[in-house]
């Protein structure tokens, strides 16, 4: 199996107006190629962060590297230079976000942006021969037809429904829903081999959810391409996800196949979550909510993250830091539970 | 139902849409048919859960039982007397009936104490003394699971889920018997959420309240509800006893929407056998007949031409399409 | 806030124009003198004319003999404090109103909005001018002239505002507590919009004692020989090449208390911005 992605050691600072903050600490993770691997986890356990590291997209002032590499295929990522990282950023490594409001132009037309796309994939792959989108004055632009056929083709593959129409639309006039299937569109234009998605179905509806997360299977089986999913939803993760790894306030406490994660989940953390989750009615099991809050992550620790939390806690619980390992084949957790 | 403690008959609640009208001559006014017929009913104590995806309509039946809109047509009962006709005293009615909102940090007002947010609907739909209005917002307080000098705070102190409770413990402060909850935990991580829902189910239970949940989350549906509704446009399409509704799903949409909803099973991926396609019809501009057709796999002519209405199907459990034999 | 520098300087300019004017008011009142020279002295109580600035005239003397500087201070209540009772009046009539407004929305909305829209179209300096032609000029009518016509930016803020307070949910939650759109006004809206209305408040009676000092300068202030800072710009004009000091001191004195003004509101701003 080809390793597409080898986290080592990695960490990212955030400087806030409290204080210096740990985000990621100390990330150890490898994504083969072909995987389609969630990291899964509440609000500020790291999830995003680690994907904005990864395509280099860090909030310059704010985020600091603290220390690891993130090596993209024999590359280390974080020691390259703005316009080496500009290389692999869309081409190799893609990204989609939440809110594709955002992440789209509202001034340019889908058949425009993904034709940019392509139009970049091309100039990576021949500097030279590569043509330009023609800026017809007074009148925008217009696709030169082969690039224009190019970007049906796309659309198509993301199942958006008429493509020759959709291609000359504005990002407003899209439904939620079709906006994220152009945004994977583009993302796909430039054939990237790691696609990052960051909580791309959380602002959608739950069929049209199904719709997109089903798709990004198929981009999966189809195309061969690696999809790191970011998502808060456990249950999500389950339902497409082949690995699935938990994190928890700056660290992966969990990491495992996904079968094997939930007939088996290890760390207290999983446990818990998994508890929380509705499944049935309430005759028929209890929810156990996880007692406490997310730690206040501008205080350091030397010791167990989750420990305060903890139904299982022990004394080196409060006095080292478990670091992550394989307890069985391919399931790795960072917990005193299984040896030290 | 006799001890039904709400109902509604035929609920419809429309707006006008003025977008791309000629303002001389009204053209191309369009009716947005946000709640298009709904007749549902809660019996005390029990917990009705209305679920739906965007533009459903569930928000907007919300806001109207609470009287927060006028219905355009349609009868509302609430504890035996009928609450739509403007002949009944809002303020009557409030003391028996609440929401929850779904967004915690825009239900609290930021400028105001804990204390006089819980205590708001005990000064204006009560005439107890202050001494009497303070000990029973503590008293909610409580019940919610926050200690009393919470009372002191503001809300930019709290958490979502501690400003969720404070809603709560504001919703219950005149001990009423129907809450309608609006999406009460979508903005909550995993575990808030569960402690809510855990709140929520006691509070049902020590204070014999009925609850509506509005939600698109259908395992917090099942979680809660005995019985359910889904919604798809405007109208109600299936609607029954959560355990019915949730095995045997009758109607098409319901059927795509259990599918839809993730549950922590990777051996069961029903998310990836879903074959819906489309998207949530436009509310100005439904499809004709049944406004489900167009993304139906059993759609046939039929299905364009009429809206189907409710059948029954076992006592309780009802969907409205014509081809219920095709879901047998 | 007072992290802040710029807005610290802001502050104590503030605050100092605020004493000065506060003592010179007890003064009148308890009609006694507080500055170092009268400020309308009588032929036998003045000094040299014309005297350049020095430790005994910190702003000299003018054509007349008079103390520059006591002339200031003694105008200070008048120019000075003409910013607050303007924007204050203007605040509590355009909250009100554009709260209201913008709560209730339909045709009260529109119907208030196009009232606050005709104020809106009034010009300032010319009503000013109209009524200080019928009526006289004086600080009095000058004040009615500036409250008549400073209202209705207050008014759209408040409105804009209050939209944007209107929708939450808990003004929702209030309905269903049986509160009345007035209580919902007072209680919700107008402390919501407080924060945003006293920052474009602090920042806008600079602007008031620029626009009156320009009053004061046509000669629509007091009646000579009481001294208003913009009177004295237009009176000592002629001197500008030879005695400088005298016109652009209180010019400077002007500008000193709009940017005092205009940093303390950026101060106010940041401060509410970060809560």
């Amino acid at each position: 199996m080809v390793t597409v992605l080898q986290v080592s050691d990695f960490s990212v600072d955030y400087r806030t107006s409290r204080g210096e903050v740990r985000a990621l600490d100390s990330i150890n993770l490898r994504v083969e190629a072909n995987e389609f691997i969630a990291l899964v986890g509440e609000s500020g356990c790291g999830k995003t962060t680690l994907g904005l590291a990864t395509i280099g997209l860090l909030p310059p002032k704010v985020a600091r590297i603290g220390s690891g590499i993130i090596s993209y295929k024999g590359t280390d990522l974080t020691k390259l230079s703005p316009k080496e990282a500009r290389k692999y950023r869309g081409s190799e490594i893609a990204m989609i976000f939440q809110e594709p409001l955002t992440s789209l132009n509202p001034l340019k037309r889908i058949g425009e942006q993904i034709g940019e796309a392509i139009v970049l994939r091309r100039q990576k792959e021949d500097p030279k021969g590569a043509e330009r989108i023609p800026r017809i004055p007074g009148r925008g632009w217009k696709l030169p037809p082969q690039i224009r056929e190019q970007a049906e083709r796309m659309l198509a593959l993301v199942r958006i429904p008429d493509p020759d129409h959709i291609i000359d639309r504005y990002p407003f006039e899209l439904s939620g829903g079709m906006r994220q299937r152009a945004m994977i569109a583009m993302a796909l234009s430039q054939q990237p081999e790691l696609l990052i998605a960051d909580e791309p179905t959380t602002a959608l509806d739950v069929t049209t959810q199904a719709q997109v997360l089903k798709l990004m299977k198929e981009i999966k089986d189809k195309l061969g391409t690696t999809i790191m999913l970011v998502t808060h939803d456990l249950a999500v993760a389950s339902q497409v996800a082949d690995r699935v790894v938990v994190m928890y306030a700056g660290q992966i406490v969990e990491d495992a196949e996904v079968h094997a994660m939930f007939s088996n989940p290890r760390h207290p953390y999983t446990q818990g979550l998994l508890s929380c989750i509705p499944a049935g009615s309430r005759e028929g099991r209890q929810l156990t909510p996880i007692k406490g809050t997310i730690p206040d992550l501008t205080l350091r620790r030397e010791w167990c993250r989750f420990q305060p939390r903890c139904p299982a806690a022990m004394d080196i619980c409060a006095r080292r830091e478990p670091q992550l390992k394989e307890v069985e084949k391919d399931h790795r957790v960072a917990c005193f539970l299984y040896g030290e | 139902m006799a001890n039904d403690l709400l109902k509604t008959v035929d609920l419809r609640k429309h707006f006008k849409s003025t977008r791309g009208m000629n303002p001389l001559t009204r053209a191309k006014e369009r009716v947005i048919r946000a709640v298009d017929g709904v007749s549902l009913s809660i019996p005390g104590g029990k917990t009705l859960a209305v679920v739906g995806e965007s533009g459903c309509g569930k928000t907007t039946l919300a806001r109207t039982l609470a009287l927060l809109v006028p219905p355009t047509g349609g009868e509302i009962y609430f504890d035996g007397q009928r609450i739509d006709d403007g002949k009944v005293d809002d303020k009557e009615v409030y003391r028996k009936l609440q929401m929850v909102f779904q967004d915690p940090d825009s239900s609290l007002d930021p400028m105001m104490k804990v204390g006089d947010i819980v205590a708001e609907p005990l000064r204006g739909l009560t005439s107890m003394s202050d001494a009497e209005v303070r000990k029973t917002a503590l008293e909610s307080l409580i019940a919610v699971g926050l200690s009393g000098d919470f009372a002191e705070r503001f809300p930019d102190q709290l958490s979502g889920g501690q400003k969720q409770r404070v809603a709560i413990a504001r919703a219950i402060s005149t001990r009423p018997r129907l809450l309608i909850l609006d999406e009460p935990t979508s903005a909550l991580d995993a575990s808030v959420q569960a402690q809510i829902l855990n709140l929520l189910v006691e509070l049902q239970r020590k204070f014999s309240l009925s609850y509506m949940l509005i939600t698109h989350n259908i395992a917090v549906a099942a979680y809660l509800s005995d019985a359910m509704a889904v919604m798809y446009a405007g109208n109600v399409v299936e609607y029954g006893p959560t355990s019915e509704v949730l095995e045997k799903p009758r109607h098409p949409y319901t059927m795509a929407l259990m599918k839809s909803a993730p549950t922590p099973d990777p051996w069961k991926r029903t998310l990836l056998q879903i074959e819906i396609a489309g998207e949530v019809p436009s509310a100005i501009d439904p499809p004709s007949g049944c406004k489900f057709n167009p993304r139906c796999p059993f759609a046939e002519a039929v299905c364009v031409a009429e809206v189907p209405a409710l059948t029954r199907i076992t006592e309780e459990h009802t969907a409205a399409c014509h081809f219920l034999q095709k879901t047998a | 806030m007072t992290s802040n520098k710029q807005s610290l300087v802001g502050l104590i300019i503030v605050l100092g124009f605020l004493v000065t004017a506060l003592l010179m008011e007890v003064a009148v009142l308890l009609n006694i003198q507080l500055t170092p020279y009268p400020a309308n002295p009588l032929p036998n109580q003045v000094s040299a004319t014309l005297l350049p600035p020095s430790f005994a005239h910190p702003f000299g003397t003018d054509n007349i003999g008079r103390d520059v500087f006591s002339r200031v201070l003694v105008a200070t209540p008048y120019d000075f404090m003409i910013g607050f009772v303007v924007v204050g009046s203007a605040v509590l009539v355009g909250s009100m109103l554009g709260g209201f407004a913008g709560l209730r929305g339909g045709l009260l909305d529109e119907v208030l909005m196009r009232v606050t829209d005709v104020f809106f179209a009034l010009p300032v300096l010319l009503i000013a001018m109209v009524i200080g032609a019928i009526l006289g000029g004086g600080i009095g009518n000058m004040s009615v002239a500036l409250m008549i016509t400073w209202w209705p930016p207050y008014a759209r803020l408040a409105r804009g505002e209050s939209l944007k307070v209107a929708h939450q949910n808990y003004i929702e939650a209030s309905r269903l507590s049986g509160q009345r759109p007035r209580h919902i006004l007072f209680r919700h809206i107008l402390p919501n919009i407080s924060g945003t209305m006293l920052v474009y408040a602090t920042l806008d009676i600079g602007t008031v004692i620029l626009v009156y000092s320009g009053l004061t300068y046509l000669g629509l202030g007091n009646k000579p020989p009481a001294p208003d800072w913009g009177q004295m710009v237009a009176a000592y004009n002629s001197w500008l090449l030879s005695d400088p000091w005298l016109a652009l001191i209180p010019g400077l004195i002007i500008s000193v208390g709009v940017i005092g003004f205009s940093l303390l509101g950026d101060g106010i701003k940041e401060t509410l911005g970060i809560r």
